[in-house]
């Protein structure tokens, strides 16, 4: 780092063994200017302005000519402008790039004052080889502070804990960073204005309006320099409203059961119909799409001695069943069918700051969050156990009790109901979200509420620094206001030495611009009673069992046919593909479509001020 | 080669503090003017320490009075690391900072500066400063 002779010598160390070693002590001088406040009165007299101008270590006071020109003005940097005449083509060549202060002096009768009032650098030389003037264009090196950081929290630290900083919405990049960009991302939260002052000290001063330091009245005031501005349109909306839209998943799961019993045993004798084989009931349930059978299926096999009497024509016949058959064949079965599906939420936190402005043009700030999810993987996630017992009886001991949740990808949402996944996000990242999107909402109401502005010209009054609240009351206005910029413009060849001092005065609520605000996340009030249409055996080619024309949306469980064989057979009745067809509940739009909430935020907004008051025409 | 640790004019720790910080003030009823300095280091992995005591004496800033007697006293200044707390703080105390100070801007102290001017004669006093004890830096 190079150190210029402007600043601290603190730095000069004593040395020490080891290089890696030094000792020393650090200092920094302190200067009082002690002024008698009669130096600064306006009224009727003369007043002797001088300016110290240091460039480097040389002064160059003596040599100064024209106008010396200071400005200053929120967020940017402090430009001076000099004209001196070099002493040598060396002093000339060093002003590049050298420190540069400026002290003003003026002596009113007997009493002296003295301020400085700008340090900064030597920006660019333009040297005029007749006049042999060089004009020095200064600034403050205000861009090059947040430049010069390495870090998100280098950058941060220039607002005094004062903005808002969210790395999901100002995200620092490590990669490539690039502090100036960071720093405007965090300026837009900060309800202030960071300059650097007089002494070249870095400041970040919030938008505070309190107890004025002074109150200037019409004799402190050139006459017909008062101004008064108010906002224009674009600076002064109905409404500024601010709106966070966190955009998430919220996994819904909904269980339906499902069950199937077969029909009185004496159709199978008396009309042939086919037996439920397990093979194709298994296939069925594994077939289903989007849904999923959770934990086993419970079966029910025809059970020994597998000869079941059945009254066909008022005779008692047997119907008989191997015990090889019996075991794939199904007498009934319970099963849960279990889904699972996001569905996209927008969760949007809004607030609205009332501006009090007659435009009707759409103000607002608009910020988005988006938590990381792979849904797609969730909801298509599996339960990885069996959907048929392995042990019908005896199972070995220690076995851990099934859930039916096996292989599920986390989060599981309560059964029937849903939860709003944050992911990768925490609660306090929304709420980190949503102070900073109000943030900025308040930085720009009050930004376009203090352009509401004085300003007036009074005789060289370097005191008051940005930042600083001064009261007027002349010519009819009266007003507290905080100082937003100034020139000061001293002509070392006339004598005149004037300041322009701007104040804003918004129509504020407080002496304090700030905000709290509570927010609540929402917890998803979803209840899932889907239930699965009925499943029963249906009978085609059938005299009587078979409708004249089925329908296929009520066609559900067990399809199988009469036997042509059989008396209750008909040709002309419909034949249906034997299968087992599983019926599962539609999902209502209402928990699937995209879904949008409109959040209001519980705040409390103040902008300092208390507005600009005019007499009586 | 030269201490890193010193004072700073932003919390960023990217521009030493001008040498001289001079301060207007009325001398009837003056304005308080409040400054505020970073002490620290950007460099890495550096340690600061008093040198007389290392990791047990604190760190302490100092209101050095070159010249007294007619000049301003050292009562003139107030030291606080916090703002809030400079109204609290005993007039021309020292601050104590830290038994160890770490570089980096996460470790960088404030040091708030209050100045209220007691002379009630007119002029440029340059006789106060501030200082630390003798500091030893090592990595």
């Amino acid at each position: 780092m190079a150190f210029s002779s402007a600043f601290s010598n603190a730095f000069a160390g004593s040395g020490g063994a080891g290089g890696t070693t030094e000792t020393g002590a650090v200092s920094v001088g302190l200067a009082v200017d002690v002024f008698d406040p009669a130096v600064f009165d306006a009224s009727g007299g003369w007043v002797v302005s001088l300016s110290t101008v240091m460039v480097g270590a040389v002064d160059v006071s003596a040599r100064l000519h024209g106008q010396i020109d200071i400005r200053a003005e929120e967020d940017i940097a402090r430009i001076a402008t000099v004209h001196v005449t070099p002493a040598t083509v060396s002093e000339l060549d060093g002003y590049d790039s050298a420190a540069i202060t400026i002290d003003l002096t003026l002596t009113r009768g007997t009493q002296t004052g003295t301020v400085r009032r700008f340090t900064g650098v030597v920006e660019q030389v333009e040297f005029d080889p007749v006049s042999r003037i060089a004009t020095l264009s200064c600034r403050d090196g205000y861009q090059e502070r947040p430049r010069a950081c390495g870090s998100a929290e280098e950058v941060a630290a220039l607002f005094g804990g004062l903005a808002w900083p969210n790395d999901k919405l100002v995200p620092w990049n490590s990669d490539s960073p690039d502090p100036a960009s960071y720093f405007a991302g965090l300026q837009d939260t900060f309800s202030g204005a960071t300059f650097i002052d007089s002494l070249g000290l870095w400041r970040a001063v919030p938008w505070n309006i309190g107890t004025p330091m002074a109150t200037l009245s019409a004799g402190d005031i050139f006459d017909g320099s008062l101004s008064v501005v108010r906002p224009s349109r674009a600076d002064l909306p109905s409404a500024i409203r601010a709106t966070l839209t966190h955009r998430l998943p919220r996994l819904h799961e909904a269980e339906v059961a499902l069950s199937w019993t077969r029909p009185d045993r004496s159709l199978y004798v008396t009309k042939g119909i086919g037996v439920l084989d397990q093979a194709t009931l298994m296939s069925a349930l594994q077939g289903l799409s989007d849904w999923h059978i959770k934990s086993e299926v419970s079966l029910t096999h025809p059970e020994a001695p597998y000869s079941y009497p059945v009254i066909v024509g008022g005779q008692t016949v047997f119907y008989q069943i191997s015990q090889q058959a019996a075991a794939v064949i199904i007498d009934a079965f319970t099963a849960t069918a279990m889904r699972r599906w996001y569905q996209e939420v927008a969760n949007r936190y809004i607030i609205d700051i009332p501006m009090g402005g007659r435009s009707t043009r759409d103000d607002s700030v608009s910020l988005a969050i988006a938590s990381t999810f792979d849904s797609s993987g969730w909801e298509s996630s599996r339960p990885t156990e069996q959907t048929i017992p392995i042990f019908s009886a005896n199972a070995p001991a220690g076995l851990p009790l099934k859930t039916g949740y096996e292989g599920l990808q986390a989060p599981l949402p309560p059964v029937n109901s849903a939860v709003d996944h944050l992911a990768d996000l925490t609660a306090l990242d929304v709420h980190g979200a949503v102070n900073h999107t109000i943030a900025r909402a308040l930085r720009r109401a009050a930004a376009g509420k203090r352009k509401q502005r004085i300003t007036f010209q009074r005789p060289l009054d370097p005191r008051w620094e940005i930042g600083a609240v001064l009261a007027v009351n002349a010519y009819g206005v009266s007003a507290t206001g905080q100082v937003v910029g100034f020139s000061d413009t001293l002509d070392i060849d006339s004598g005149e030495c004037v300041s322009e001092i701007t104040l804003a005065c918004p129509d504020g609520s407080g002496t304090t611009t700030g905000f709290t605000a509570t927010v609540t996340l929402p917890s998803p009030s979803v209840t899932h009673a889907l239930t699965a249409p009925a499943m029963t055996t249906h009978i085609g080619s059938d005299a009587t069992d078979t409708p004249a024309t089925p329908d296929p949306e009520t066609m559900f469980g067990w399809l199988t046919n009469t036997l042509p064989t059989s008396t209750h057979y008909s040709a002309s009745k419909a034949v249906y593909e034997t299968q087992f067809r599983v019926a599962t509940p539609i999902i209502p739009a209402a928990v699937r479509d995209p879904l949008t909430n409109d959040l209001s935020v519980t705040a409390t907004i103040t902008i300092a001020g208390s507005g600009i008051t005019l007499g009586a025409f | 080669m030269a201490l890193t640790f010193g004072f700073y004019s932003d919390p960023g720790l990217t521009t030493p503090a001008p040498a001289l910080l001079a301060v207007p003030q009325s001398k009837s009823s003056p304005v308080p003017a409040d400054l505020c300095l970073w002490f620290g280091s950007p460099a890495v992995g550096r340690l600061c320490q008093s040198q007389a005591s290392p990791g047990v004496q604190q760190i302490a800033v100092s209101v050095a009075n070159a010249t007294p007697g007619s000049n301003s006293p050292a009562t003139d200044v107030r030291l606080s690391k916090t703002l809030s707390g400079l109204g609290s703080a005993t007039p021309g105390a020292s601050l104590n900072l830290a038994a160890s100070v770490q570089s980096g801007v996460a470790h960088a102290i404030p040091v708030y500066v209050r100045i209220t001017n007691s002379l009630t004669t007119t002029g440029r006093r340059s006789n106060l400063s501030l200082a630390t004890q003798t500091l030893v830096e090592s990595s």
